[in-house]
């Protein structure tokens, strides 16, 4: 089940690039069935997806504060501002800091997590379930709970620290300490999702025919060599998947951060979501967030296209 | 058999529709039936459409308040949402944004009142009986371009909570102004109590901080947020300079608890609850939980926010949970109904006690705990205004970041001032 949700991903991502190949229909096209079909999901796509995207971006070129009836366009008077926005600086350095450390943690540890639960192993199933529960966990519970082990004055890390060996760190305050906010809050988040990496790569890992890995084996090759010869190059449709989805979603991180730091301290840890956060509805500059949101939405373009293509071309055809 | 039945019909929709006609006579009035009346749920009341009032608080429905309200107007149903205490604002913004569906009467609070009246998000409510029952200076808060558009249940004082027993410990009384404050927090920190906590790391909380360190400047002139909103001090200007001087002195002297950025309201009180901090300056809303159900083992006490030797004390001070009914609400006489309801001296006092907070309404004893007593003495100074209050959430955003750098040593006295500074001109 989870290898054919693994392809169904593949095939949507690897859709958006595959050259067109055809001139003509298929045996058995009908366009007006097709249609039928894809009106419910083109329809909530085009009210929820397109429709905000679009009007965020007409937003983003006005003065809306996003209360009043009144709006002004304005021209592209937001954008010229975001360069000389010292916050949005950082927080674009610490979201691309967020992202690729995010995703080598991850990504690397649910690649470890699915080798190491793939061999048989007593308890195994047990074991997978106890590394996938935190992805099944709202990122508000994942929050308060890592809020209140690491509090520096009533934290259950105080009390367990000594116990372990570690007193010297039993008061050291990983998310109120501005050179360690940000890393405590990719720790966090790589807690949460390497459960949801393992489980993508295990499927890969699944659906590599037994005859390759059997036939390197009896020409020799050893479990490190297997590994990097045979098993992670046809791996690459599963590396594809997590890297995407895990880059996609810390280019756009919000939640995480919002709870366990709120973007501190002094904006330490403060990334593109957060910041569009503030502005759009705490300092009620609606129509510069959603410039910034355009920009974002441009950028993870940018960044995602390119990605999933060095990936998808790197993939190696079972 | 069917033309009967619709004969039956016809009959009944008629019967509705005079029905209909008579509830929206009896709407017209919207003053309170007296509660202990036996006409107060009389056939005027019965007669009236039946009509469901959206309210929308940051407070749990008050069980014992909506049952005499169902006995008094049992044709009004109130339907109470909660959105409680945390982005509030942003709900509330979003709410009316969207055109303001389903609002009828709805809690707003002081810091960002003064705004939705500005923008015509309220009914008009001037000359209502029930404003009688509140003081010309809380009407006033309620108050834009000369017309009224809500009331204030409750009012607000800040101060500073201590341990008494810390204190007792090591002979400290409470301080009375700055110098004593820091000579004060220097015993403490020598005796290995760290002195103070507020929670830097939720963003409201910042304003807590700058009511500390800017009370000398506050009790000197009261007003000066409103003079900052209106372009004409700045943050820059000297005595803020020296006022945020007071956040470094903090800091270099150990005054505030290790880790403190990383404490929201939750783990700051925790740390004060639990002895492991001194003082924590917060509203006197905090009583709710001081008294029931996460009463100290210590006994605590309350000063004011101290000023410089020589100053006056002044207290930090606003109206809060205002109510009014949305400029948009079809049920504007339901919703003139409810706001007289609660304006009610007895109504108010079971209000009071439910939320544990002081009530706005003329004639409410304020002490609705015994407990209430020991910070009682805080309402009788004169009062200044609350930073929460009156500083717009664009720069308390920035305070926060402000004086979270400065908790960690990131920014001088003087970045900190511009910075604030730069938020008054952008984000108010």
């Amino acid at each position: 089940m989870a290898s054919s949700a693994l392809r169904g991903i593949r095939l949507a991502l690897g859709g958006l690039l595959r050259p067109k190949r055809r001139s003509g229909p298929p045996a058995g096209y009908r366009p007006r069935e097709l249609i039928l079909l894809l009106a419910p999901a083109l329809a909530l796509y085009l009210l929820f997806v397109l429709y905000p995207v679009v009007s965020g971006l007409y937003y983003g070129l006005t003065d809306w504060n996003g209360f009043t009836a009144q709006a002004s366009f304005v021209g592209l008077r937001n954008f010229f501002s975001i360069p000389n926005d010292p916050l949005l600086i950082r927080a674009v350095g610490n979201t691309l800091i967020y992202t690729v450390l995010t995703v080598l943690l991850q990504c690397g540890l649910g690649l470890l997590l699915a080798v190491a639960l793939n061999q048989k192993l007593r308890g195994r199933t047990a074991l997978r379930a106890v590394v996938f529960s935190p992805f099944v966990l709202s990122t508000v519970v994942v929050g308060y709970l890592w809020t209140a082990i690491l509090s520096p004055v009533s934290g259950t890390w105080n009390a367990l620290a000594p116990v372990l060996g570690l007193g010297s760190t039993a008061s050291f305050d990983l998310l109120g300490n501005p050179d360690t906010a940000l890393l405590g809050c990719i720790l966090i988040t790589v807690w949460q999702y390497s459960g949801l990496s393992m489980v993508l790569y295990l499927a890969g890992l699944q659906g590599i025919p037994r005859e390759v890995t059997e036939a390197a084996r009896v020409d020799g090759a050893g479990a490190w060599s297997l590994f990097r010869s045979i098993t992670f190059p046809l791996l690459g449709p599963a590396t594809t998947v997590n890297v995407i989805l895990t880059t996609v979603s810390s280019l756009r991180e919000f939640d995480h951060i919002f709870i366990l730091t709120g973007g501190g301290p002094g904006d330490a840890s403060q990334v593109v979501g957060t910041v569009i956060f503030g502005v759009a509805f705490q300092a009620n500059r609606y129509a510069y967030g959603a410039a910034v949101s355009t920009l974002l939405l441009i950028g993870m373009a940018l960044i995602g296209v390119p990605l999933l293509t060095f990936l998808r071309r790197r993939e190696v055809a079972m | 058999m069917v033309s009967r039945r619709v004969g039956a019909l016809a009959l009944l929709v008629s019967l509705v529709v005079v029905t209909a006609a008579c509830g929206a006579a009896a709407t017209s009035s919207p003053e309170v039936p007296a509660a202990s009346s036996p006409a107060a749920s009389s056939p005027a009341a019965s007669a009236e459409a039946p009509t469901v009032l959206n309210v929308l608080s940051t407070k749990p429905e008050p069980q014992d308040v909506m049952a005499k309200w169902s006995q008094t107007y049992p044709n009004i149903q109130v339907k109470w949402e909660n959105l409680g205490a945390v982005n509030v604002e942003q709900t509330l913004r979003t709410r009316f944004a969207g055109g303001g569906v389903g609002l009828d009467v709805v809690n707003a609070e002081a810091g960002y009142w003064p705004e939705f009246m500005s923008k015509g998000l309220f009914a008009d409510i001037t000359g209502e009986s029930f404003l009688k029952n509140y003081t010309d200076e809380t009407n006033a808060s309620s108050t834009y371009d000369g017309k009224v558009y809500g009331i204030s249940m409750f009012v607000h004082w800040e101060a500073v909570y201590y341990n008494k027993d810390l204190f007792d410990q090591y002979n400290l009384a409470p301080p009375t102004n700055w110098t004593e404050f820091m000579s004060v927090c220097k015993t403490l920190k020598s005796n290995g109590v760290a002195p103070l906590t507020f929670g830097a790391k939720d963003g409201w909380r910042s304003t807590l901080l700058t009511g500390l360190v800017y009370s000398d400047l506050l009790s000197k002139q009261p007003d000066w947020y409103t003079q900052v909103k209106e372009g004409k001090a700045k943050w820059t200007d000297p005595d803020s300079l020296a006022a945020i001087d007071k956040v470094q002195s903090l800091v270099e002297e150990g005054c505030i608890i290790q880790g403190e950025t990383g404490l929201d309201y939750n783990s700051s009180y925790q740390a004060f609850y639990s002895g492991k901090a001194a003082m924590f300056p917060d509203g006197l809303w905090a009583i709710a939980d001081l008294i029931n159900p996460n009463k100290p083992s210590f006994q605590f006490g309350a000063f004011p926010m101290p000023a410089d030797p020589g100053t006056q004390v002044r207290v930090p001070y606003t109206t809060g949970d205002h109510y009014g009914i949305a400029a948009t609400s079809p049920n504007k006489d339901a919703g003139l109904k409810f706001l007289a309801f609660i304006s009610q001296p007895d109504v108010a006092t079971m209000l009071s006690s439910d939320f544990k907070s002081f009530s706005g309404v003329k004639g409410v004893d304020l002490a609705f705990d015994p407990l209430v007593e020991i910070v009682l003495p805080i309402t009788q100074y004169p009062t200044d205004q609350m930073p929460y209050a009156y500083i717009s959430s664009g720069v308390q955003t920035a305070m926060s970041s402000v004086w979270q750098k400065m908790l960690t040593g990131g920014i001088t006295s003087a970045d900190a001032a511009a910075a604030l500074q730069a938020a008054q001109v952008t984000g108010q």
